[in-house]
């Protein structure tokens, strides 16, 4: 393993000087009837976005002022606009199809071709609606990372070169800022993450001291957890100390859900049949086990920074029924505070989930969700809308008390859940 | 009965299976055996090898160069690390050309070293005038004999060496037989036993040359004294000693071949039930005429004996003083091996790089879990670096040890894996299952593939799986156990395909979610999807946990995999339906430990990741797609090691293999340079000859494989292309080649990775004019060295050239005149040696092509290909067979009205080339493999 440098916060200052290394004048076009974005006063309310329209491919028109970003894996050609507004049209949410009540999707107003160009979103609650981090494959052109204000308005945006060895990592929202990285197979170091502060100018990022190839990333508000490939290893960078924290060896656990200064993931080791719930906080200063419950294990384990949820069940074959518990926030085991919400349909364990206004979201297997409303364990099980594109649930991403936002292999959508009907009381289960 | 057989009676010798060759000798033993006797009392220790001599078992071992040959039953003598001197007798038999030396002696007991695929043998020296003097044979090894367990004894470079009067001993593994009264068997030395186990050694006598009778037919073979044979019968040969070794006492020199008796014979001893011949003789080697013949195949271009090419930083980059040609780890310094037996398993690999030890045969071996391994060791890699350890590297020997041990830990063949993977086939064909989504319209309305042969779109969205599970695990005994299979989209993945590097993309890409985490194998909502099976007659509906449980024999079975059932997964288009992805195959649920390690570790480690990409219409054995850039006809495309179709100013190869494309990125500036520079024709690359069928068997894991070679037009350069292991990118590196040939026009190049040799034959030079004179660049000197063809020989534009590895010749296509032939001259140690010999004239019909190509079979047969036709027939291809005795036949012939894209390659089956494939996608390769049974018009070769 390579050695990590601690607390290493280098911050590093790009400014147009270099925009001539790798610039490209290239943009996507805005949409002359785009929609606002990441409001959820309406669910397809008009607006009139950036006005200046471009042509795709090399188009010239409306310069997005891409520029270098020297931070990034060299070979790559990661660049940011330094005029986003311009880089990609602003989010627009359409209807689901199928005439699904309270249902959107982010509509596809850039050029595309194929079912699944995009990857699972980040999605943070704000005062005025919700702020989306979006990684968009575009047909003929290179993938961009974008990051949609709450408005909906591109606010960062980012785009690599045709190097099929790189990849731009997943989004990642922080109420500060964001998160980016990039990667290139078969160079050494492979890899480069940063944090990108929203109080700083577009380039000026803060450096992440991490290098190895990571297959999956999350970010939070404070961490962000790195997953080396083939899931060899676990790190988790904190952004409050600098510091770069190891799972212990053969930590095989889920992608974690974040919150401040902690991590919640099921762990699978040593027996990949009893997955546990462990949590990593600043507070402890490593990983520990969180719930205790044996023999029993743990199928789900969520966080916000109000309730910590998890879900416990008999060993068994899986699919297993379970029981849904519910604790005030707690990132280790002393502070847990355990009381039932709910008993659980059978399930197998789920890492896609999210915990947010006292509700829990979940899911059920790959064309359901159950969202349960905490407080007094009403449940709903919420099928995927009939695309009829054989697509299935790939994440769970946000749930608040407005919203369940969850992504499928074709698309991200959002479901009012004042539209889900009636439910199932705590004491009922759904067929 | 042959005038040998009447001369005399040779010491046994089993033919392994002849009931012909059985009844021969017994007839012959029959008529001559003047003395059988049993009922004696006393044995004593005289029954063994070598009559009543001494086992060969010290500590070290006196003759460690005496090797068994259990095929044919006979002893030889390791005269370098690949060539073992026999008797020609032992291949008497017409045909016979089997060898397996499977045993040898040394410190501590036996080490068996099994050698069943000879590359070459037998070599016989055929003598005008009689056999005694010429009774010697050579034999190729297919691997390096361990040293120093068979430390060879080379024969003296210089007539006479051994004097006319010398004390030797006989030293062979002859029978060691017993009857139920513990006397050995007579009649097993007449018929021919098998050689016993163990090196005996005789007493010192005296031979002599040209002793009795005198003459010239005795002037090249040692004899024993009769009555001294007779006096002190410890040490006299008995069947299966044939072939042995005779030592001269005083300093161990290699002398002569132990052949048999002479006919005088020492009747009725009375402590020895059978008749005993005491007038032994023994071939020399020392023999002058004998020394020209066997200085062919035993020296090198040096005038060394192969195998002792001096160690240089050059060819010895683990630094331990053995070049690697003759190093059982190349890379691995290990110069122990020159003084203990660090082969154990006799595979040519030795302990310190074998990374399964115990296991000999691991070329047949599949490392499923490669990637896992990979990862585990290599994190930021797709491939595996090639490591050189070298002791000079380590600050102590516990250090080095520890990277020793290391690099034994990664990459293991599944047979020895402490992880064992399943893996999952794919298999073309399956029903479709009806009212199902995703089920597709009649396949039989899709274009078939542009190719003659047949058309035939059979293969649907229903694509047959067969889970299997992992010898270890089935060797354990897991009758419960059950593997798991999940599907993972790829197909929005740039440049993705089956690879390592095109499953790193994809796991790494942040829209297919396709991370690879083993131990949450049972997690739902990651990009990995349950594939919606059939098993028996039942189909699944598409969920997580799909899971078979493998018969308790660890057979194959099949089940089906709908891949129709991923709608939103599929690609559809006018000439296939598809989808592109990783299959993931995981061990769910296993009961017994494996190797001592508990199943839950043997859980997590035991995933494989494979090609999980299926397409509907596939003409017959096709393969998947690829869009290239820019085609050129580059001299190593093909089907065989190298399979490169260049992409210009793209940094890929794709690999033709038989299971498909494979991609490898290009990133090593000589290689790039290489391909450059033949891209724009400033070199030329050549291939190696031999089939891939017989390099794949040849190498083993730890071991580097020169795959190619490339040579500057001005002949001021040569490259070698050599990879460590099979399937890894061939990189270059540049050899010293100054003062070699100029190519202008027509020269015929071969490349033989066996003989480590590039043959420059023909050609029309500067003055347009044939030449008579050839070019060798030997790898090993890295020199180039000219020779003049045999007298009245030239050669001009050749327009195909092959190396032969069966009768180590080469076979080249010219023209005499307007009339297509086949010629073959005997690319042998002497290269001025030997008439190039017409084999074959064609007829006119094969004229009117553009270019042609040999290609060799894994059993010698010759594929003569004529492409880039201008009228109807734009292809030719044919199989030709050869016979001992090189009388070629028609065995296959063919003609496509379709272009082939580059030289194809010759399979079991047929054919296996490249065709433009039919529109849209005009710049679309796909492979096909000629159906068998496709003779048609074979025209009436002229053969000579």
């Amino acid at each position: 393993m390579r050695t990590l440098t601690p607390h290493t916060l280098a911050i590093l200052f790009c400014g147009a000087l270099f925009c001539s290394l790798g610039c490209s004048d290239e943009a996507v076009p805005t949409s002359a009837s785009s929609s606002g974005g990441g409001a959820d006063t309406s669910s397809t309310t008009t607006s009139t976005s950036a006005s200046t329209t471009t042509t795709t491919g090399t188009g010239s028109g409306g310069d997005a002022e891409w520029t270098y970003a020297d931070w990034a894996v060299p070979g790559c050609g990661i660049e940011y606009a330094k005029r986003p507004e311009l880089a990609f049209p602003a989010l627009e949410w359409e209807e689901c199809p199928g005439d699904v009540a309270g249902c959107e999707r982010i509509k596809k107003n850039w050029p595309h071709e194929g079912v699944s160009g995009m990857g699972n979103p980040a999605v943070m609650g704000t005062a005025n609606g919700h702020a989306i981090g979006l990684f968009v494959k575009l047909e003929q052109l290179e993938p961009r990372l974008v990051y949609f204000s709450d408005k909906g308005e591109p606010e960062a945006v980012y785009k690599q070169g045709t190097n099929s060895n790189c990849f731009l990592t997943r989004p990642a929202l922080s109420v500060d800022g964001h998160w980016v990285g990039s990667q290139r197979l078969e160079v050494d170091p492979p890899s480069r993450f940063a944090f990108q502060p929203r109080s700083a100018p577009a380039g000026q990022v803060e450096m992440v001291p991490f290098d190895q190839l990571s297959q999956f990333q999350r970010g939070g508000d404070e961490l962000l957890a790195l997953q080396l490939d083939f899931g060899v290893g676990w790190y988790i960078y904190d952004r409050v100390t600098g510091q770069v924290h190891a799972a212990p060896a053969d930590f095989t656990a889920t992608n974690p859900t974040l919150s401040g200064g902690s991590a919640f993931m099921l762990r699978f080791d040593p027996d990949l049949d009893s997955p546990k719930a462990w949590a990593f906080s600043r507070q402890s200063g490593g990983f520990a086990r969180l719930i205790n419950n044996d023999p029993g294990v743990v199928l789900a384990v969520h966080a916000d920074a109000q309730d910590l949820v998890w879900i416990e069940a008999s060993p068994g074959a899986w699919p297993v029924p379970g029981t849904l518990r519910r604790s005030p926030f707690a990132a280790t085991a002393a502070g847990v505070v355990p009381t039932t919400v709910r008993p659980m349909p059978p399930l197998g364990p789920v890492e896609a989930g999210a915990v947010g206004d006292g509700y829990y979201a979940l899911a059920g297997d790959g064309y359901h969700i159950f969202v349960v409303r905490l407080a007094d364990g009403r449940l709903w099980k919420m099928p995927l809308p009939p695309t009829n594109d054989g697509a299935y649930l790939h994440h769970v991403s946000h749930v608040d008390a407005t919203y369940v936002f969850y992504k499928t292999s074709t698309h991200v959508y959002r479901q009012r859940l004042d539209q889900l009907g009636p439910g199932y009381a705590a004491n009922e289960l759904p067929p | 009965m042959t005038q040998r057989a009447r001369r005399s009676r040779w010491i046994g010798i089993f033919i392994a299976g002849g009931a012909a060759a059985l009844s021969s000798g017994l007839a012959s033993c029959l008529a001559e055996d003047d003395g059988a006797e049993s009922g004696i009392d006393e044995v004593a220790e005289a029954t063994d090898a070598i009559v009543a001599g001494t086992a060969d078992t010290t500590v070290n071992a006196l003759y460690p160069a005496t090797v068994r040959m259990s095929s044919p039953g006979c002893s030889g003598t390791l005269v370098t690390p690949y060539w073992v001197m026999t008797a020609e007798h032992c291949y008497d038999e017409p045909g016979q050309t089997a060898i397996d030396v499977d045993a040898l002696l040394g410190a501590g007991g036996e080490v068996s070293v099994s050698h069943t695929n000879a590359t070459s043998g037998p070599i016989r020296l055929w003598g005008a005038d009689g056999f005694r003097e010429t009774d010697i044979a050579l034999v190729r090894l297919d691997q390096r004999a361990p040293v120093p367990y068979a430390l060879p004894a080379p024969p003296p470079r210089t007539t006479n060496t051994c004097g006319n009067s010398l004390p030797g001993r006989l030293v062979g593994f002859g029978p060691a037989w017993y009857n139920e009264n513990g006397y050995p068997e007579e009649g097993f030395y007449c018929l021919g036993a098998p050689p016993g186990g163990t090196r005996r050694y005789g007493i010192a006598k005296t031979w002599e040359r040209d002793h009795d009778p005198p003459g010239t037919a005795y002037q090249h073979i040692f004899t024993s004294a009769p009555g001294e044979a007779c006096t002190e019968m410890a040490g006299i040969g008995v069947g299966g000693d044939s072939g042995g070794s005779l030592y001269r006492t005083s300093d161990g020199q290699f002398c002569g071949v132990i052949s048999g008796d002479g006919g005088w014979h020492c009747s009725k001893l009375p402590i020895y039930p059978f008749t005993l011949s005491c007038d032994y003789h023994t071939a020399a080697v020392d023999d002058g005429d004998a020394i020209v013949w066997w200085s062919q195949y035993l020296l090198d271009v040096d005038g060394e004996f192969e195998g002792t090419i001096p160690a240089t930083p050059a060819n010895d980059p683990d630094g331990d003083g053995i070049a690697s040609l003759y190093d059982n780890c190349p890379l691995v310094h290990n110069p122990e091996q020159l003084t203990t037996f660090d082969d154990p398993d006799g595979n040519g690999i030795g302990a310190a790089c074998d990374a399964c030890p115990g296991f000999s045969a691991l070329s047949q071996i599949p490392n499923r879990n490669f990637e896992v391994e990979l990862a585990l060791a290599y994190p930021t890699r797709t491939s595996a670096p090639v490591v050189v350890l070298r002791r000079s590297d380590y600050a102590s020997d516990a250090a080095f040890a520890q990277a020793r041990a290391e690099r034994l830990d990664t990459f293991r063949p599944d047979v020895c894996d402490p992880y064992p993977a399943p893996l999952a086939k794919l298999q073309s064909g399956g029903d479709l299952p009806s009212s199902l989504p995703g089920s597709t319209t009649d396949p039989s309305n899709w274009p078939c593939l542009n190719y003659t042969g047949g058309c035939s779109t059979v293969t649907h969205n229903r694509i047959k799986v067969t889970p299997l599970s992992s010898p270890p695990v089935q060797a354990a005994g897991n009758p419960n156990e059950r593997i798991g299979l999940r599907w993972c989209d790829c197909k929005e993945v740039t440049d993705f395909d089956d690879s390592v590097m095109g499953r790193a993309k994809c796991r790494n890409d942040s829209a297919a979610e396709c991370q690879f985490n083993p131990g949450a194998y049972g997690l739902s909502t990651t990009g990995w999807k349950q594939l919606r099976t059939k098993n028996g007659s039942t189909w699944s509906n598409p969920s997580i946990g799909q899971e078979w449980v493998v018969p308790a024999n660890g057979a194959p079975f099949f089940a089906t995999w709908d891949f129709g059932a991923l709608t939103g997964a599929v690609e559809t288009d006018t000439n296939f339906r598809g989808v592109r992805g990783i299959l993931w195959t995981h061990v769910v649920e296993l009961s017994t430990p494996v190797f001592g390690l508990e199943p839950t570790n043997i859980k997590r480690y035991a995933n494989a990741l494979s090609d999980g990409s299926a397409t509907q219409a596939l003409g017959p054995n096709g393969r998947l797609w690829v869009a290239v850039n820019d085609w050129i006809d580059c001299p190593m495309c093909g089907f065989g090691v190298e399979q490169v179709l260049l992409e210009r100013g793209n940094p890929w190869f794709r690999k033709a293999t038989p299971q498909g494309l494979d991609v490898l990125e290009v990133s090593h500036a000589a290689t790039r340079e290489h391909f450059d520079a033949v891209a724009e024709g400033t070199r030329l690359h050549v291939s190696a000859s031999e089939p891939p069928s017989l390099l794949a068997a040849q190498l083993a894991t730890g071991q580097a494989l020169v795959r190619a070679v490339g040579v500057r037009t001005d002949g001021s350069l040569v490259s070698q292309l050599s990879s460590q292991g099979f399937e890894a990118l061939p990189l270059a590196s540049e050899l010293s080649g100054s003062g070699g040939p100029s190519f202008f026009r027509g020269e015929g190049l071969a490349f033989s990775a066996l003989e480590q040799r590039l043959y420059v034959l023909g050609g029309l030079g500067s003055s347009g004019q044939p030449t008579n004179k050839g070019w060798f660049f030997d790898l090993g000197s890295a020199s180039w060295r000219s020779f003049d063809l045999p007298a009245g020989e030239s050669v001009g534009e050749v327009l195909a050239m092959s190396y032969r590895h069966v009768d180590r010749a080469i076979y080249f296509l010219d023209k005499s005149g307007t009339t297509l032939r086949l010629r073959r001259w005997h690319a042998q140690r002497m290269l001025d040696a030997g008439a190039i010999v017409t084999l074959a004239t064609f007829p006119s019909s094969w004229n009117a092509f553009g270019k042609y190509a040999l290609a060799l079979g894994p059993t010698g047969d010759l594929g003569i290909v004529a492409y880039r036709g201008t009228s109807t027939t734009k292809t030719r291809l044919g199989r030709f067979t050869l016979s001992p005795a090189h009388r070629i036949s028609t065995a296959e012939l063919s003609s496509l009205t379709t272009q082939i894209l580059a030289p194809p390659a010759l399979t079991p089956e047929g054919f296996a080339y490249s065709v433009d494939a039919a529109t849209p996608y005009a710049q679309t390769l796909a492979f096909a493999t000629m159906p068998t049974a496709w003779r048609t018009n074979a025209p009436t070769i002229g053969a000579h």
